[in-house]
């Protein structure tokens, strides 16, 4: 499975086969955002846990087949022009 | 003999850690003790190849009283955590992710003449989905190949796992059989206990 294998490669073996990491994954991408926004160049971007992202369901720029596809160490997402 | 491998680690890597913790610290700034300490390790490094620099910033810019000829070579004070090696990685591959998503929707631009649900040109938002859980499919297969493991032979029935898989209509799936086959390689490879762990450990979540 490719995203399998693309974990492997992105963290050693052993996080790989755990499936899991070692440390909290949200707290870790909030810290990336101020640098997302001006790298890449977003006007807004947030981190949303997936439970709370189910309840906007629906709304403009709540998908949720691309809510569905994010997994533990492997965040989704979502763009919108704005 | 390994003069390449010195400059290479010694200086040029050292400068890009320099250059990435710039960057992405831009907003709150940079730490000024990891950077005194970046300094110190960079002259001890390269002190071997350009002795009179590093001694220049030994003693004037650092202060130190003794010359860097008398230095020890450097080591940590304290172990290695690898969790923050982790995240760090997790950090860059995330990015990476992020380029390459938008890079997807660029393609289909192109490719359908300008027609695209986004467009990473204009003006853009972006939100990032968090999972804690794996999805359930991925979990009821875990748990098949689980049971359908015979711990005494190291092998998995793959006859007990078709039988179990179809039984729970999970055989439709595609992405199921790829699945079961990377955790196979898995298993041959490592242990049983870590291939088949899919829960997060507690203290983190």
């Amino acid at each position: 499975m490719s995203l399998f294998q693309a974990r492997i490669a992105k963290f050693d073996l052993e996080t790989a086969t755990n499936r899991t990491l070692p440390f909290p994954e949200a707290p870790v991408l909030k810290e990336l955002l101020p640098y997302l926004k001006r790298s890449v160049g977003y006007v807004d971007a947030d981190v949303w846990p997936v439970d709370d992202a189910r309840k906007h369901e629906g709304e403009t720029g709540f998908s949720k087949n691309i809510i569905d596809s994010a997994e533990p160490a492997s965040p989704a997402f979502e763009f919108r022009n704005v | 003999m390994n003069y390449k491998d010195a400059l290479k680690y010694g200086f040029f890597e050292m400068q890009i850690a320099r250059d990435w913790y710039r960057e992405i610290t831009a907003d709150v700034g940079m730490h000024v003790d990891l950077i005194k300490y970046w300094i110190r390790i960079s002259a001890l490094l390269v002190q071997p190849i350009i002795p009179h620099f590093s001694e220049h910033i030994w003693t004037s810019i650092l202060g130190e009283p003794q010359s860097i000829q008398l230095a020890r070579w450097p080591s940590p004070a304290e172990p290695i955590d690898r969790t923050i090696l982790d995240s760090g990685a997790y950090i860059r591959a995330t990015i990476k992710s992020v380029r390459e998503a938008e890079g997807q929707f660029l393609k289909k631009i192109t490719k359908s003449k300008g027609v695209a649900p986004f467009d990473p040109r204009k003006p853009k938002s972006i939100h990032i989905y968090v999972a804690t859980d794996f999805p359930d499919w991925q979990v009821k297969t875990v748990q098949i190949v689980k049971d359908s493991y015979d711990a005494e032979t190291q092998k998995v029935d793959d006859a007990k796992v078709r039988q179990a898989l179809a039984q729970a209509g999970l055989m439709k799936d595609k992405r199921v059989m790829p699945f079961v086959q990377a955790m196979k390689v898995c298993l041959t490879n490592k242990l049983f206990s870590s291939c088949l762990n899919v829960s997060i450990p507690g203290p983190h979540r």
